[in-house]
């Protein structure tokens, strides 16, 4: 390969990995909301992005919705199935001990993996859309409009997060339970609700990342758990409950996987975030961002 | 957060990276079977015997994959059983007895596969098992088959050290319907070899990966086809971008997947979104099929492609059925099981009993013909010699170009 070659492989890698770091962001956004606000472990947070996937080809593959609308609906159809998620499987461990939030997690997760191959079967689904079936060349490789879109709709997301976050009373007082939970309640915040808004927002992002999504992978039921612990090892790497922190290192790993694969071959693939996660923490504890758990 | 959750989450993690990747146990819930819409025909080779009073009925155990990333084979091979089991028993059963079968998963994990088959042998007392469908299984549960003294009837796994180590000289309780990788990449090896002189080898990175793309990198190279690479996915891996830049940059002829359907899809598909179609694209796996065209929706998509196979549509009786009783064609996930069943049902016949030895003797001594795979006996190694099939996707349909004796 001449030199210039090589700067392009590396180039066009590096972006392959700016798009996997992407969708990696807008799933573990959510996860890092939840446990820097609610002190929750949600290990069914990939199977919420599994059900977020199937919703999105119910409104879009079968009922024929127009791309735009059926992305909406999928976005406000997740924020409901987080209130109800809350309700019923999050709020009853709130301030318990980590082994019985780690047990009702790991028990909503086998239960959404089976409930959808019970309900859905197993045969996997995609739902190609105009945008993903169609691109531009830069520098000889293809990328298509879907993925643009997965980046930039990343970037523009993570901006209105951090805005609502810092700019508004709901983000503020979010802000506020996740770094003292109970001076926030001693001055009047309404923790239950901050709990229902956090969960909602994460199931929102969570749905927004199907949408955008799954027009170029596929969904199939079990798909859920290697999102959920790579979600995690992100989350570690980037600072535990530090939603800044995991976005940056959701980046970080894409474009660090997508470089390995690239250069070194793709045999551990998956090894590649747990291997990062372990070398971080060496030298990290807290993970790279994170002194203590707090959005 | 405390520091002591933070290390017992790492260290949860950790456990979780050592531990086996593959999907969590789940407890298989298979799809409703659909009553059939017509009446089952009668089993080829089977005598018919009128039911007599309720007899015990003859157990015969499926180890298959009914939950993870792979499920739907799992589907489909519970589909296949439920016609086989309605059809030997509407035809008088087995030796006047009526057939049950008993599935257990083994989700394509070598420990769960070891737990499925102890509990068809301990708790459903099988008389034979039909498994593990994933060569990794299989082989796993080898010694653990030869403890008990059961028979094992492969019909998926391609691993050719199965067979390496059956028969003689080695465990011979278990068989083997389906042709192994060794046989398939032989043949296939020269069809590729007409057509190319590179090639990248995309595997699944476990046992049958592995061992396929061993046995096809020996022959093709032989053949004097030159293997740039070889690259692995995981199953269910939704991003293949890094990896298709990187064939991409290597210039390949050819690329030969070792895939089934659902992985190929995504890889298909992504080659195209990056404008890598001008490679010549040869299967191994389920990949030139039906449930692959419905997948990607686009027939352009691989358009071209080949693949060998023990198994191609033929318009057969059984695919009409089939396709009438579950609403979607049949296909290899299914039809080897389907007949695996009817091979292990003459066994029990021509022993006279259910016994697990005289059926292991009977299948040594078995000869029998099945009109969509070929003739069917077993070698000294246990391993039947069925046809092969190389077939094509010409305009989203599935042709097939050879059909390929190999027991000569």
């Amino acid at each position: 390969m001449t030199p210039t070659a090589f700067l392009v492989f590396l180039l066009e890698e590096a972006i392959n990995g700016l798009m996997a770091g992407s969708m990696y962001a807008l799933i573990v956004a959510g996860l890092a909301l939840t446990v820097g606000v609610l002190r929750v472990v949600n290990f069914a947070h990939g199977d919420l992005f599994m059900v977020g996937g199937f919703v999105f080809y119910f409104i879009f593959g079968l009922l024929g919705i127009p791309y735009l609308p059926a992305a909406l609906l999928t976005i406000l159809a997740m924020v409901g199935i987080g209130a109800i998620f809350e309700r019923i499987v999050i709020r009853p461990v709130v301030g318990k001990t980590w082994e019985v939030q780690l047990v009702a997690t790991l028990a909503a997760s086998t239960a959404i993996n089976n409930g959808a191959i019970w309900l859905l079967g197993s045969m996997p689904k995609m739902t190609p859309t105009l945008l993903s079936s169609t691109g531009v060349k830069v520098f000889g490789f293809g990328l298509s409009w879907q993925r643009i879109l997965i980046i930039v709709v990343t970037g523009l997301t993570f901006l209105c997060l951090h805005l609502f976050l810092t700019r508004t009373r709901t983000g503020k007082a979010m802000r506020a339970v996740s770094q003292n939970r109970e001076a926030a309640e001693g001055v009047g915040i309404d923790i239950k609700g901050i709990a229902l808004i956090t969960f909602m927002i994460s199931s929102g992002l969570i749905g927004l990342a199907a949408a955008l999504v799954t027009p170029v992978f596929s969904v199939f039921p079990s798909m859920g758990t290697m999102l959920t612990l790579k979600a995690f090892a992100v989350l570690t790497v980037g600072g535990f409950g530090r939603v800044n922190g995991a976005i940056v290192a959701a980046i970080a790993l894409g474009i660090v996987e997508a470089l390995a694969i690239g250069l070194i071959g793709s045999s551990f693939t998956d090894g590649f975030a747990f291997i990062a996660m372990i070398v971080a923490l060496l030298f990290f504890p807290y993970g790279i961002f994170g002194k203590r758990v707090g959005i | 957060m405390s520091k002591t959750m933070m290390k017992l989450v790492v260290a949860m993690l950790v456990g979780a990276l050592l531990a086996t990747a593959c999907a969590p146990a789940a407890t298989p819930v298979p799809t409703a079977a659909v009553p059939p819409t017509s009446a089952p025909a009668q089993p080829t080779t089977l005598p018919t015997a009128a039911p007599t009073a309720v007899k015990e009925p003859i157990r015969i155990g499926i180890s298959g994959i009914f939950s993870g990333s792979e499920s739907i084979q799992g589907q489909e091979t519970k589909q296949a059983a439920t016609m086989a089991e309605e059809d030997i028993n509407a035809a008088g059963g087995i030796l006047g007895r009526p057939l049950e079968i008993y599935y257990a998963d083994n989700a394509c994990d070598p420990a769960q596969g070891a737990t499925s088959v102890d509990e068809l042998i301990d708790v459903d007392k099988v008389a034979a098992i039909i498994g593990d469908f994933c060569s990794g299984v299989t082989l796993t549960t080898m010694p653990i088959i030869q403890s008990a003294g059961i028979v094992q009837l492969e019909v998926n796994g391609t691993d050719k050290s199965i067979s390496a180590q059956s028969g003689v000289g080695g465990n011979i309780w278990q068989f083997r319907l389906n042709l192994d990788d060794g046989l398939m990449a032989q043949y296939f090896s020269k069809t590729i070899a007409q057509e190319v002189k590179s090639i990248v080898i995309v595997t699944s990175n476990d046992d049958y990966g592995h061992s396929a793309a061993q046995a096809f990198t020996t022959d093709l190279t032989q053949d004097g086809v030159k293997i740039l690479s070889t690259e692995y996915y995981t199953y269910g891996q939704a991003d293949y971008r890094p990896m298709i830049t990187k064939i991409q940059a290597e210039n390949p002829g050819g690329l030969l997947n070792v895939a089934d359907f659902p992985d190929a899809a995504i890889l298909a598909t992504q080659m195209k979104e990056m404008g890598v179609t001008n490679l010549k694209i040869y299967g191994r796996g389920t990949v030139v099929t039906k449930d692959f065209e419905d997948l990607v929706k686009d027939p352009t998509i691989w358009d071209g492609a080949k693949e060998v196979n023990r198994w191609a549509p033929q318009g057969s009786d059984l695919e009409k059925r089939y396709q009438a009783m579950w609403g979607v064609p049949i296909d290899i996930p299914a039809v080897l099981p389907y007949y695996a069943i009817f091979v292990l049902a003459q066994a029990i016949t021509n022993a006279g009993t259910d016994n697990r030895a005289a059926i292991r003797e009977a299948l040594t001594k078995l000869h029998m013909n099945i009109p969509d795979l070929g003739p069917v006996s077993f070698d000294d190694h246990n391993q039947a010699h069925t046809d092969m099939f190389i077939t094509q996707l010409q305009n989203g349909k599935v042709v097939t170009l050879q059909r390929i004796p190999t027991s000569q």
